[in-house]
């Protein structure tokens, strides 16, 4: 009998048995089983006669003694882990029902598994994808670029690979050599449940801390102006709480939408928004995964002091070249995605954006400044570009490089000409505020061993808001030519250069090391330059730079101590260097996860961040005024210890997240009071004041991801304050948004294959402010009464509470050449006035008001995208 | 942008707490002219009732040497002024108003006076408008310390009411209007943004020495319904106090309806008090239209 069993397995240990299917549905076969207190030949044949399997093994080799089986409608290959692992028992299929009872022999020899999980329409890699032994329960899951290691004992494997919105698949072979094993899964309608421990080693597909959107969910978010915002996404979230109306700042957990790290493929943006912050600038074409951490963040992110958003852009298409355009509103756009080579090793995507508002306001000349002669139209526009060429050399090398290009431009134009008998005079005049990002970065991905995974990125980002004003006169006649121009610019530029080199090692299953290091080089630069001749002054140029060096290191080490409990202990140190001044610091992150329960999980974590480049900001909206600038010798940088402790419940259908958190925030900066604007002012140091800020409260979600309909309810009940001893005399105040409650519901209904609809709806309690409680007046010198306000305490009073709805509904048409999906929907349904903001004014009958006016009533909208 | 197209008011209440009313100082102290303080009282931001006034003070101005040169009896309506005391060039003041409930100290000195005068002027086009009057303007800076200056154009102009019966009523108007410039002389501090109307500048790039600079006006009008009469420019020299009172005024009104901006002070030289007793002189050049 042994002997034969030893070459049935020698058989088996030569081939991959991927195609099993016979083998594959024996151990998916789902049973019920009530058993109390029953040698395990009586329970192996109870489990026979309601699967039908048939069980080979030596008596010798099992236990004795009476045992306990309960389960229900679980896998047979689940219940015989469940019934044989505690004895050290394993198990394969043979062939047809047969299944072979063996006792693993006292050296175990061990070999890893590697390669990427892919997506089988486009050849993406997929992120965050779990890979685990259905026979042994021991699992992983695909890092940022895909790629995933797990190393097993030579045995037969079910290795199941899963991952949000794609059908599993499974493949069962003999493990008995280190090999890489890559894998493409198909695309699913619906997305699979949640489990917390269900599958042991399945537990991060939810990350308590953690939250993921891929294309997928992106796609069902409701758009506002004909465009799916992520950052407006992710608002919707337990713990983050918008900004004002429309606006695209995260305020996550107390912190300021300056301490949010976002990053566009591992590249720092500092501006995300277009628009004034009413637009994200990040293009949904493109984008494959978008990740919030809020907390407990890993030791690799630094610089910024409360999460991380890191942005994911798609690789490219392997399998084939296609075309996506989409009309909006106010802006369209063309995204060119695919393979350019005919080994399809190389791909590139291209995607451009462009609002048009501009372009129509020049057709219809609506000009708000037009005098009798010449038209002088305002405007506005912004276009960005996103680029990525990737090549895959082999399973092993991959080179891609990225690059972002994006502008926004408010200007006034006039350009006029006149022509009489005795002259011609031409006059050009040109003012632009501008501002915008500009990122490419260049990335080395190489599976070093099956369990060392490396990655090389050197970046540059950069940041600019400046205006310009470009004035051109001429006047023509017979006997002259009377030419003068002029020209003003002033630049303030934020440049980064980043250097890093990260790995990822995976020893054993139970033991992962992340570790890296890296340089940036920071420059802040503000440049006046100015030309003229004739009708003008000249004044002097001036270039100022500040450079900073900001070196960095990281360790983050997994360990999965026991069954139940696992933890992430690292460290992240950061040294900054800034005209001889030198901070550094190494800050410690922990987190821990204790799993009482299959479907329960105990979590906590503890962090701390430093910040070496402040946000000086008065609207938190993203405006090209808000000004990035270095921590000197009198402002030092910005510090933050975050803890949260969790409780997490999953069944079926549902997951349950409950979280408390806690954080501390030292140095922070704002104007003072009587300053609201930098401008081109070098002193900037004297026009500011640093204080402390903390923040607590409670978070909650219960998320539905499976059915017809889907969605989630998030609540955070939190408090958030500030104190700075040049503002408000010195005593604590609420942070603008600190917000009490802030609810969201989101749900997803799909109709029919054709048509789905989304509704979300929000409620927060209303924003602080500081309003006027007293008025004078004076003499300006031009007036003798203008009225001059007195505030009251920073932040006293309350907006009304704000709520809002949104609705959309998709019609999809897809036919062998091309996809169209039609949007319709609206933008605040039930056309609530939120307020933006309050301002004081004079009514109807001349008495002094309060008057709150709000930004966005209801706004239908429109949108159409064709993909082929 | 999106703002103006979108957006809807409505009046809202709070409940405003009661605070205590702080006196309000608007003087006056400009060289060769008597000198003059209003005080009147804060108000609650919901209290529609007319503005208090202090009308039981006494007002007493002192030389730097604390020699009493002139004190001002109460008045009814708040309003004080010397009846010989006019402030001169150079010359530091001490203001001590007395109410029922506080005394308040305040000082300020008089600037002394530049030279300046209009170089020429002519009819150009500027941003599209044709009949832009264009002023070449030259300021003689006399001292080797920061000076600081404000420019104001004040138009005067006639319009026209037809009575019927051929009879035609003429009104004689003023208004502060824009000062139109690219120049970066007088656009050289960021404060110019708040005020179009009153361009505040320094003499930082013309320290003690002489500078040219151009702006204008595209509001001199010659229609049937107005007629531009005179064009006053009144160039003006602050004491920092003054500069710094003026600038922060305009911004504080600049940003007072801006829901992307925190509250900003007005920053006064008085102690406990609101408002500002600053010293300025004022030189005007008027050019008259003749038609």
């Amino acid at each position: 009998m042994f002997i034969r069993v030893v070459l049935l397995m020698s058989v088996f240990s030569c081939v991959f048995l991927n195609n099993l299917d016979a083998q594959n549905d024996l151990l998916s076969k789902r049973i019920t089983l009530s058993i109390k207190k029953q040698t395990i030949p009586e329970i192996l044949k109870k489990i026979q006669e309601e699967s039908g399997a048939n069980f080979n093994y030596n008596l010798r080799i099992i236990p004795e003694g009476k045992f306990s089986l309960k389960v229900k409608d679980e896998e047979l290959g689940v219940v015989l882990v469940l019934l044989l692992q505690p004895h050290k028992l394993n198990f394969s299929v043979l062939y047809g029902n047969n299944i072979i009872i063996t006792k693993p022999a006292p050296r175990v020899v061990k070999h890893t598994i590697s390669g990427f999980v892919y997506d089988e329409s486009t050849g993406e890699k997929l992120i965050n994808a779990n890979v685990y032994n259905l026979f042994t329960l021991k699992g992983t899951t695909t890092n940022q670029d895909g790629f995933y290691s797990l190393t097993l004992e030579e045995d037969s494997v079910k290795l199941v690979f899963s991952y949000v919105g794609y059908q599993s698949v499974s493949s069962v072979f003999w493990l008995n050599a280190n090999f890489i094993y890559s894998i493409n899964l198909k695309s699913s309608l619906s997305l699979p449940m949640y489990t917390i421990n269900s599958k042991p080693d399945n537990s991060t597909l939810f990350k308590p801390d953690e939250y993921r959107l891929n294309a997928n969910t992106l796609r069902q978010f409701p758009v506002l102006f004909g465009e799916t915002d992520i950052i407006k996404s992710l608002q919707l979230l337990p713990g983050v709480s918008a900004g004002n109306d429309g606006t695209t700042g995260l305020n996550i957990r107390g912190g300021g939408p300056d301490q949010n790290l976002i990053l566009l493929d591992d590249v720092p943006v500092y501006n995300s928004s277009h628009i004034y912050g009413f637009f994200s600038i990040f293009n949904s074409d493109v984008v494959k995964d978008v990740t919030l951490i809020k907390g407990g963040m890993s030791s690799r992110y630094g610089g910024r002091l409360s999460s991380v958003i890191d942005v994911r852009t798609i690789d490219g298409n392997t399998k084939k070249l296609n075309f996506q355009v989409s009309l909006g509103i106010l802006a369209s756009k063309l995204t060119i995605n695919g393979p350019i080579t005919k080994n399809k090793k190389t791909t590139i995507v291209l995607s451009g954006r462009r609002s048009y508002l501009d372009l129509l306001n020049s057709f219809t000349q609506t000009n708000l400044f037009s005098n009798q002669f010449s038209p002088i139209y305002s405007s506005y526009y912004f276009y960005d570009f996103n680029g990525k060429l990737n090549h895959r050399f082999n399973s092993k090398h991959q080179l891609s490089f990225t690059m972002y290009n994006g502008i926004d431009n408010s200007f006034i134009k006039n350009s006029f000409k006149v022509k009489d008998p005795e002259k011609v005079i031409t006059e050009k005049d040109d003012q632009n505020l501008f501002w915008g990002n500009r990122i490419a970065s260049l990335r080395y991905n190489h599976v070093i061993a099956p369990k060392l995974f490396g990655w090389f990125l050197t970046s540059y980002s950069k940041y600019n808001f400046g205006n310009e004003s470009n004035y051109a006169y001429t006047e023509k006649n017979d006997s002259q030519n009377i030419e003068t121009k002029y020209n003003y610019r002033f630049i303030s530029i934020i440049r980064d250069w980043n250097i890093m080199y990260n790995i990822e090692y995976k020893p054993l299953n139970w033991l992962n090391i992340k570790s890296g290091t890296g340089f940036i080089f920071h420059q802040f630069a503000r440049e006046v330059s100015t030309s003229s001749s004739n009708i003008v002054s000249t004044i002097p140029s001036s270039k100022v730079a500040i450079n900073s060096i900001e070196y960095n290191a990281y360790t983050d080490v997994y360990i999965k101590f026991h069954r139940k409990l696992s933890s992430t202990i690292g460290a992240h140190y950061a040294q900054y260097n800034l005209l001889g001044t030198q901070y550094a610091r190494i800050q410690p992150r922990l987190n821990i996860n204790y799993k009482p329960h299959k479907n329960f999980l105990v979590h906590a974590s503890y962090s701390t961040s430093m910040q070496f480049l402040h946000l000086l900001t008065n609207s938190s909206a993203g405006l090209p005024i808000d000004l990035w600038l270095p921590s000197t010798d009198r402002v030092k940088p910005e510090y933050a210890n975050i803890t949260s402790f969790g409780v997490s419940y999953a069944k079926k259908k549902f997951l349950f997240n409950l979280e408390i958190f806690n954080k501390n925030m030292e140095n922070l900066i704002e104007y003072k009071e009587q300053v609201n604007y930098l401008g081109k002012d070098n002193n900037w140091e004297d026009k500011i004041t640093t204080g402390r800020g903390w923040a607590y409260g409670l978070e909650a979600l219960i998320e539905k991801r499976t059915g017809k309909t889907t969605g989630w309810l998030s609540y955070t009940y939190s408090w958030n304050y500030r104190q700075f001893n040049a503002i408000n005399a010195g005593k604590i105040f609420p942070y603008k948004y600190d917000r009490r409650h802030n609810l969201a519901l989101v749900i997803n209904h799909k109709f029919n294959e054709k048509f789905d609809g989304t509704m979300t709806w929000v409620y927060t309690t209303g924003a602080n402010t500081t309003l006027p409680i007293q008025v004078y007046y004076t003499n300006s010198g031009l007036s003798p009464d203008n009225a001059v306000y007195l505030y009251g305490e920073r932040n006293a009073y309350k907006f009304p509470d704000y709520h809002r709805m949104d609705l959309c509904i998709n019609y999809k048409k897809q036919t062998t050449k091309y996809t169209r999906i039609w949007s319709f929907g609206a933008y605040n349904i039930y056309n609530r006035l939120n307020a933006f903001y309050v301002t004081p004014t004079y009514n109807s009958n001349g008495d002094r008001v309060l008057q709150l006016v709000s930004l966005f009533p209801i706004l239908p909208n429109i949108s159409y995208k064709i993909i082929f | 942008m999106l703002a103006s197209m979108f957006s809807c008011r409505k009046e809202i209440e709070f409940t405003i707490p009661k605070v205590d009313e702080v006196l309000v100082v608007n003087s006056s102290l400009c060289v060769d002219s008597l000198i003059s303080v209003k005080l009147s009282y804060t108000q609650a931001i919901n209290d529609n009732k007319k503005i208090s006034t202090e009308n039981n003070a006494v007002v007493q101005i002192f030389s730097k040497d604390s020699i009493l040169l002139e004190q001002i009896n109460p008045s009814n309506n708040g309003f004080y002024q010397t009846v010989l005391l006019k402030a001169q060039a150079s010359a530091t003041y001490l203001m001590k108003i007395t109410t029922p409930k506080q005394v308040y100290w305040m000082q300020d000195s008089c600037p002394l006076k530049c030279i300046a005068s209009v170089l020429k002027i002519d009819s150009t086009v500027f941003q599209g408008n044709l009949n832009f009057y264009r002023i070449k303007f030259q300021i003689k800076d006399l001292q080797t310390f920061t000076n600081y200056y404000g420019l104001k154009l004040k138009h005067v102009y006639e319009s026209y009411i037809n009575k019927g019966g051929g009879l035609m009523d003429t009104l004689i108007n003023e208004e502060w209007i824009d000062v139109e410039t690219i120049d970066p002389i007088l656009i050289q501090e960021e404060n110019n943004k708040f005020s179009k109307k009153h361009l505040l500048f320094t003499d930082l790039y013309f320290n003690n020495s002489t500078i040219n600079f151009y702006f204008g006006t595209s509001a001199i009008v010659n229609t049937s319904g107005r007629k531009t009469k005179k064009l006053s420019i009144e160039l003006e020299q602050y004491s920092f106090d003054a500069y710094q009172y003026y600038a922060t005024l305009y911004e504080h009104l600049f940003y007072q309806n801006n829901p992307f901006s925190q509250p900003t002070l007005v920053k006064g030289n008085i102690s406990n008090a609101f408002g500002s007793f600053t010293g300025k002189n004022i030189m005007r050049t008027t050019l008259l239209f003749k038609y």
